[in-house]
């Protein structure tokens, strides 16, 4: 992924001021809806009991959406949206606290159609 | 060589009961539902009975679907978020609640509790110390 990143830095070098200067307002306004919808996802309120209900709905869909692509891995959620990820419980859990989510929704990705252990 | 751990809390069960069975509490908003699990460090997962899902309001089919193996079979659950309770430490985590109302077990598993806790069992005692990863 940092090789495409590099490579389309050094894409981008190549255009004209203009087009950069497009090119930046372009990205800005995709990051800015970005987190438009971040902070949207996450004003759902948790003071609501609907709100949380809702809340946990979401994680569960997300989970059930990204079975394949997240299998075996730790993820952390708010809502709809994927906040860390990882290969433990204590690796998520540590890039959670320094966001600041207090009571993070962590879970490990079970790949889809797997079957797994349900004790003796 | 000798290793030196510390826990915050302690609980004594019952030898008499199968299993290491400890009181907990699944919460999903306002409601809240007391029962007896058993912890089972074979488990990959916790997974409970139907009608617990039933009685926190869930529509169990809506969860993410896990096929389930025990050494009598295998069985289909439904994953889904939900708070669980033990001696004062909560966990938002994905428990599942199996398909058939037949699964009369209740199992505290690796992904949604033993992930996250410091757990020390001294059958001996029938004696279970207890923390929270997060606070150590």
């Amino acid at each position: 992924m940092s090789k495409r990143l590099d490579e389309l830095i050094e894409e981008a070098g190549k255009l004209s001021m203009v087009e950069k200067q497009v090119l930046a307002n372009h990205l800005l306004e995709e990051v800015k809806q970005v987190e438009d919808l971040f902070k949207q996802k996450n004003s759902i309120a948790i003071t609501t009991k609907e709100g949380e209900v809702q809340r946990r709905k979401q994680h569960i869909q997300w989970v059930k959406d990204h079975q394949a692509e997240y299998a075996g891995k730790y993820v952390a959620l708010n809502g709809y949206c994927l906040v860390a990820e990882g290969d433990s419980y204590p690796e998520v859990y540590e890039a959670v606290r320094k966001i600041g989510i207090e009571k993070p929704f962590i879970t490990q990705v079970f790949a889809p159609d797997s079957v797994v252990f349900g004790g003796w | 060589m000798s290793y030196h751990l510390s826990f915050s809390k302690t609980l004594v069960y019952d030898s008499k009961k199968k299993g290491i069975t400890v009181p907990i509490s699944l919460k999903l908003a306002e409601q809240q539902i007391f029962l007896d699990a058993k912890i089972d460090t074979g488990a990959s997962c916790c997974i409970f009975e139907r009608r617990y899902g039933e009685d926190l309001g869930i529509d169990i089919e809506s969860g993410i679907p896990q096929r389930v193996e025990t050494a009598t079979g295998i069985f289909t659950a439904y994953g889904h978020d939900v708070t669980i309770s033990m001696m004062d430490y909560e966990f938002d985590s994905t428990v599942y609640f199996a398909a058939q109302d037949t699964f009369a077990r209740n199992v505290l598993g690796r992904v949604g509790w033993l992930d996250r806790v410091k757990l020390a069992i001294i059958d001996y005692d029938c004696k279970l110390y207890l923390s929270s990863y997060n606070e150590m």
